[in-house]
């Protein structure tokens, strides 16, 4: 028999004998606190916030990790139960830095929510000893500051577990524990690969993105600049959440407008550019697959993933293709033939992301990412940020109209859209390689074997007179346990999509942080993606070379993709970095 | 012939008293006396009367020299050896009996009640040679086991001993054994625990340093009872002897085929790795030295699952600390019945102690469980020195707690001491005297656990330092009423709500002292005083005038100039400069300098 | 080690010379007296006499040295104590008495009547 009888708070019940009491009481909807754990990667039992009582055990069980069996009395809410948890409460907030008032994740923050809900109201129930460390801000794209650390691990699980990257652990022991780098180097100085993954999983303000705003109001008050925006193709599928819509909103409308509102000069998509990026990729791949260049052949959109490629598997640099990510390809078209078309100086073009990802922080710094002299894109802001500013600037994001994206460099296809999702990227170049390939405009649009949010995927397609396999990692755990067959000679592809983040760029380190006891029990990616998925049905252009604007652009400025106009604004380079 | 065996400890203990420089010069002076072809010079393991160290035994007469020195090696050497003349002077006092005789160890006060099954090769053997370890019965246990009985038969054997865990909580051993084997047949493992880190117990050291082929033995025959091939023996660097020790023995082990493949010919195949710790308290727990061996951070993990279902590498591993192991031989051997027919009800066998603190007689002792404390403390231990009173015994280290003279009479065994609030432990059993101050103690051992802790949850890593601090506050003089009722709650939740063993026994030594020496807190709290005269913030030196005879022998020693006076008149302390270091009431000989 | 007859052969081998450590020994000893006028009267010889009769013989039994006995007229003195015999004192010994007393006395279990100085009146206890 798989399942147990047990009863919850009296209730008898019969759940699935490997369960722990955790699961068991969300399946009668009854959620029992949470601060360390995260479902599969973060299981320690550390905080001890979500004890219970069993009947005949002495002590309170941390129900995450405990399993249920035959018989099991649990009681989640006793007294007993809620006056440790109050305690442990104290005891955490007796060594954090109390700055809920402005903190960046006050109304957001999963130790605030807990204290409310348990009537923690002395905070200074327990005096003693605080520690105080200084910050790391030694990285581009985030922030630590100790002082809010609540020690949960939840960083430490997601940088080695889901990354197997595993750059920030614990240092010291007891009291004096602390997160940090080996040695307590700082995050700049290792091999970090900026995906962001330690930030949507902290549950307090313990780690944060580098808040650029600033740069961008500055901007938006500066008469001289002309301040264009571009948001990513996910985006739109998450930004809702930062404004209380449901998970799997498509707000695209509501976007645009909001940034409109902010004063843009522009609201561009990066849509349009990921329908660049398919063009010159499916060209590259095209290329190599024709004249034997280096397979496979595998994508580099994923800043994230690009950095992880460099520290960790540098032997594959060869195989990354040189074309910028859509991110760059947009700022280098932007501050060159839109430029030219508006008469303005690209000095003057002030280039934000709207950006799913912290790594595109990193990103816009690298060398070879500056078509016109400057580089391609100014700042690069996460779904978080963005909204941060549309509040303040005091905009009702859900009640504005639908408005649509600013011409040229706004229209997109479905293509586009997609990238957004694990899989995404290899469609849209699939259908851009099949007509390149076959000149069949009639081919089917749908790969749906690559879709979905399975960690590795794999697909092969009969394209004219070849076989092209193909594979699609997210998450860079995935991404490493793929390369390893890769590199065994185990598995061998034309092409491979790699995201840096677990479900591609909907689940991106930048994106709106769920708190767990959300994200543990809702599969957030799915969500998100659908709203891509959707997104791609309704339009009408479901093919990146068949973009009117991309079309014209080559018709207009870069003639061919691959030309050499074309390799100088679009194609970029990569390096060795260290591991450790 | 051999005719004579002069046997040096080499433990840690004697070492550091340069036994084995001793060992050098007895060699040399053997050898210029020409009796190399005659004596024997062997370094052993420890005798356990640690505080007189180093030790040495002369046989066949057995004559017990204690605190030898290099220089009284000539004289041992021509007189005893030669001449057959004890070297009085150096014996043991209490083996020399009033005609000049000298008695046999085993009637002294401190032999006399011990019983030696986990030490009983300590002191009688050379670690470092298998052969001798083989003299006295080794590795016949794991041939009768390999040979006569089935893995079901050992396991059957250890459950009716009623042999417990001696690493702290006193699990049966037979029971963990028995959860082990009946995981289905694949890759296991057997763990030694050899990373004791009870501030003063060093009984598992003394048995990895005088008997490491019984931990050998042990280890195989779990091995062959649970269907494990392979052991690992998590030790601390910090014991560079037994390491070496330990080496050396498995070394000369599997050269004599007793670990490796097929082992007597039963197609049972064993082999022991050691893994070093590097001292982390925390690591003694068997989750987190398991994580630890692994090569990651040593952290307790929440079981279930147990390490007999998920241990090294996921794999089912039975884990037991040292002395459990070293009790497993003799079982084998002498079977069940013997085993059982020592000891208390529920806590049969022995039970090493590391007897230390305000004791005449420190050092290791093993007794039968049901042993009284009286009977350690004023039997064995030779009591208390300098005609003190006794006030308490700390048992079970830093998770354990004290026991008052009140108790003294209870016979010690896992569940009695329970019952009183202390525990087992690992069998250190520290002495307290009446110049003890028992909250300073408490702040001792929490300061202790406060260092060790891992860090990894909220009750431990600050729950446990939140209450040291409410300690110190008392100790410094700033405790408030109700302190102790806040304590006691605090101590409490951590009990019920830290995660491993170490944070639920954290607030024992608190718990305790509390328990049996409320009045001590109050006192602290209430009259801002410390009755044992310890705790510095509340102590002040004074000179009684009448009994000063102006010497100035209190002046010159003070450090802080605190204290003035002129020749032949009564000296006086300046309570603003003074830094109660102690000095001038050590250096006092009228007696005439007082704490209050 | 393939048997358990191997580990018995070994065990026997490692007892060789281990009963000069056992505090519980019940076999023969011989006890030489090495008092200074002992050894001035050639005790020293005597001593590794009976060493060596005794290794000779494979025998398991002790050798005791001790202080003068008081019989300085007699010496070099040896004796020998059976268990649960009286012991027996034997005065002017040389190495070739001493291999006799071992052969006949020590092995064989009676007294060499011929070399015996005195016979202690009471048991003493082996």
């Amino acid at each position: 028999m798989d399942t147990v009888t047990i009863k919850i708070n009296g209730m008898p019940l019969a759940v699935h004998k490997e369960m722990t009491i955790l699961e068991a009481a969300r399946t009668v909807h009854i959620e029992i606190p949470t601060l360390c754990y995260l479902k599969e990667i973060n299981q320690i039992g550390a905080c001890r916030i979500c004890v219970v009582e069993v009947k005949g055990m002495r002590n309170l069980v941390s129900s995450c990790t405990y399993p249920v069996a035959e018989g099991m009395e649990i009681f989640t809410n006793t007294e007993r139960v809620q006056r440790a948890r109050r305690t442990t409460l104290e005891l955490i907030l007796s060594d954090h830095k109390r700055q809920c008032l402005s903190c960046i994740r006050s109304s957001n923050c999963e130790l605030q929510r807990l204290c409310w809900l348990f009537g923690v109201d002395d905070e200074t129930a327990y005096e003693g000893h605080m520690h105080e460390y200084s910050f790391d801000d030694s990285a581009m794209h985030m922030v630590r500051d100790n002082s809010k650390c609540i020690l949960c691990r939840r960083c430490e699980a997601a940088c080695a577990r889901m990354q197997h990257v595993g750059v920030i652990g614990p240092n010291d022991r007891g009291f004096a524990t602390h997160i940090g780098c080996a040695f307590d180097q700082n995050l700049g100085d290792v091999a970090c690969v900026s995906c962001g993954q330690c930030i949507v999983v902290c549950p307090t303000g313990a780690i944060h993105e580098r808040d650029q705003t600033q740069p961008v109001w500055d901007a938006l008050g500066d008469p001289t600049k002309h301040v264009i925006v571009q948001t990513a193709p996910s985006i739109r599928a998450t930004i809702g959440e930062a404004f209380g819509m449901p998970i799997g909103t498509d707000a695209t409308g509501k976007m645009v407008a909001a940034l409109r509102r902010l004063g843009f000069h522009g609201v561009f998509d990066t849509d349009f550019a990921a329908d660049m990026t398919i063009v010159e990729e499916a060209n590259e791949l095209l290329g190599r697959v024709q004249k034997g260049g280096k397979l496979p052949l595998i994508t580099s959109c994923s800043p994230g993933w690009v950095k992880y490629c460099e520290h960790y598997y540098p032997e594959f640099i060869q195989n990354l293709s040189t074309c910028k990510s859509p991110q760059q390809m947009f700022g280098a078209i932007a501050k060159t033939w839109y430029a030219k078309k508006r008469g303005l100086d690209p000095k003057d073009i002030f280039v934000v992301g709207i950006m799913p990802c912290t790594a595109k922080k990193f990103e816009i710094s690298r060398e070879h990412e500056s078509a016109a002299g400057v580089p391609d894109v100014d700042v690069a802001l996460t779904t978080r940020e963005i909204s941060r500013m549309i509040k303040r600037a005091g905009i009702e994001f859900t009640l504005l109209p639908d408005e649509d994206f600013d011409r040229p460099l706004g229209e997109s296809t479905g293509a586009g859209t997609i990238f957004g999702a694990t899989g995404g990227v290899m469609e849209a170049a699939l259908r851009t390689a099949v007509y390149r390939i076959t000149g069949d405009d009639g081919a089917p649009v749908d790969f749906v074997k690559v879709r979905g949010m399975e960690g590795v995927k794999e697909a092969s397609y009969r394209v004219g007179e070849m076989t092209l396999n193909v594979a699609v990692a997210s998450g860079l755990a995935n991404a490493d346990a793929l390369l390893k067959k890769v590199k065994s000679g185990k598995k061998q592809y034309h092409f491979i999509e790699i995201m840096g983040c677990p479900g591609g760029c909907i689940n991106g380190g930048g994106q709106p942080v769920q708190m767990a006891h959300v994200r543990n029990f809702t599969d957030l990616s799915a969500l998100r993606a659908s709203v891509l998925y959707n997104a791609d049905v309704a339009k009408t252009i479901r093919k990146s070379h068949d973009n009117p604007v991309v079309v014209k652009l080559y018709e207009e400025f870069f003639d061919e993709p691959g030309s050499s106009l074309a390799h100088e604004m679009l194609h970029t380079r990569y390096k060795v970095r260290n591991h450790f | 012939m051999i005719r004579s065996h002069v046997l040096v400890c080499g433990g840690t203990g004697c070492t550091s008293s340069r036994s084995l420089a001793l060992i050098d010069a007895m060699e040399r002076e053997v050898a210029s006396a020409g009796l190399s072809g005659e004596v024997k010079v062997v370094k052993t393991g420890c005798f356990g009367l640690c505080a007189l160290g180093p030790i040495m035994i002369v046989y066949p007469e057995g004559t017990f020299y204690s605190m030898v020195k290099e220089e009284d090696v000539p004289e041992i050497v021509s007189e005893h050896l030669l001449r057959g003349r004890p070297v009085t002077r150096l014996v043991y006092g209490e083996t020399l009996l009033p005609d000049g005789e000298v008695a046999s160890l085993d009637d002294t006060g401190f032999y006399k009640k011990q019983m030696r099954v986990a030490l009983r090769n300590c002191g009688r053997i050379d670690p470092e040679d298998i052969t001798e370890y083989i003299a006295f019965d080794g590795y016949q246990a794991l041939a009768k086991a390999l040979t006569r009985m089935t893995p079901g038969e050992v396991i059957d054997v250890v459950k009716a001993s009623g042999l417990r865990g001696r690493g702290g909580a006193g699990f049966p051993t037979g029971l963990k054994w028995s959860f082990a084997a009946a995981q289905p047949p694949g890759e296991k493992y057997v763990c030694c625990n050899a990373d004791e880190g009870d501030p003063g117990a060093f009984m598992d050291r003394s048995i990895l340093e005088g008997d490491p082929h019984a931990l050998l033995e042990a280890m195989a025959i779990a091995g062959y009872a649970v269907g494990a091939n392979r052991g690992y023996i998590y030790v601390r660097a910090e014991y560079p002897i037994a390491v070496k020790r330990l080496q050396i023995a498995i070394g000369q082990a599997r050269d004599m085929g007793l670990l490796g493949e097929d082992i007597f010919g039963t197609g049972f195949s064993f082999d022991i790795e050691t893994r070093l710790g590097a001292g982390a308290f925390v690591c003694g727990e068997e989750t987190a030295l398991i994580r630890s061996i692994e090569g990651h951070r040593g952290e307790p993990r929440p079981r279930p699952p147990f390490p007999a279902v998920s241990g090294i590498f996921g794999k089912p591993t039975v884990q037991n600390n040292v002395e459990t192991y070293a009790n497993v031989p003799r079982i084998i051997l002498l079977g069940a019945e013997w085993f059982s027919a020592i000891g208390t009800e529920k806590s049969k066998g022995t039970k090493v102690f590391a007897l230390g603190g305000h004791i005449t007689n420190t050092g290791l002792v093993e007794v039968p469980m049901g042993t009284t404390l009286r009977e350690i403390v004023e039997e064995i231990g030779g009591g208390i020195p300098h005609g003190k009173k006794f006030k308490a015994a700390q048992t079970g280290g830093p998770s354990g707690g004290c026991i008052p003279a009140e108790h003294l009479d209870i016979p010690i065994d896992y569940d009695n001491l329970t019952a009183i609030g202390s525990m087992m432990g690992s069998g250190g059993l520290i002495v307290l005297d009446e110049d003890s101050c028992m909250v300073d103690m408490a702040r001792y051992y929490l300061d202790f656990t406060v260092d060790e802790s891992c860090g990894k949850c909220t009750p431990c890593r600050i729950g446990t330092r939140r209450l040291l601090e409410m300690v110190e506050r008392i100790t410094g003089g700033n405790g408030k009423s109700g302190d102790i009722e806040r304590m006691e709650e605090l101590c409490r939740y951590i009990r019920e709500n830290a995660l491993c063993g170490l944070g639920q026994s954290a607030p024992n030594p608190v718990l305790s002292t509390i328990r049996y020496f409320r009045d001590e807190y109050e006192a602290h709290i209430h009259e801002k005083r410390c009755p044992a005269h310890v705790c510095k913030s509340m102590l002040a030196y004074k000179i009684i005038a009448e009994k000063c005879i102006g010497c100035t022998l209190c002046a010159r020693v003070c450090p802080a100039g605190a204290i003035a006076g002129e020749l032949k008149k009564p000296h006086v302390i300046d309570p603003e400069k003074c830094v109660k270091c102690g000095a001038c009431y050590e250096k006092c000989r009228q007696g005439a300098i007082v704490k209050e | 080690m393939k048997s358990m007859e191997e580990l018995n052969a070994a065990r026997e081998r490692a007892r060789d010379g281990m009963w000069v450590r056992d505090d519980n020994f019940a076999g023969p000893r011989v006890r030489v007296s090495m008092g200074d006028c002992g050894i001035a009267a050639g005790a020293r010889d005597v001593l590794d006499a009976f060493t060596q009769a005794i290794a000779a013989a494979k025998l398991e039994a002790q050798v005791l040295v001790t202080d003068c006995l008081g019989l300085c007229g007699q010496e070099p003195v040896a004796q020998i104590l059976l268990p649960g015999k009286t012991p027996v004192t034997y005065g002017k010994v040389t190495r070739e008495r001493a291999v006799e007393i071992v052969k006949r006395h020590l092995a064989g279990g009676r007294p060499v009547a011929e070399y015996t100085v005195a016979v202690r009146d009471e048991e003493e206890k082996a």
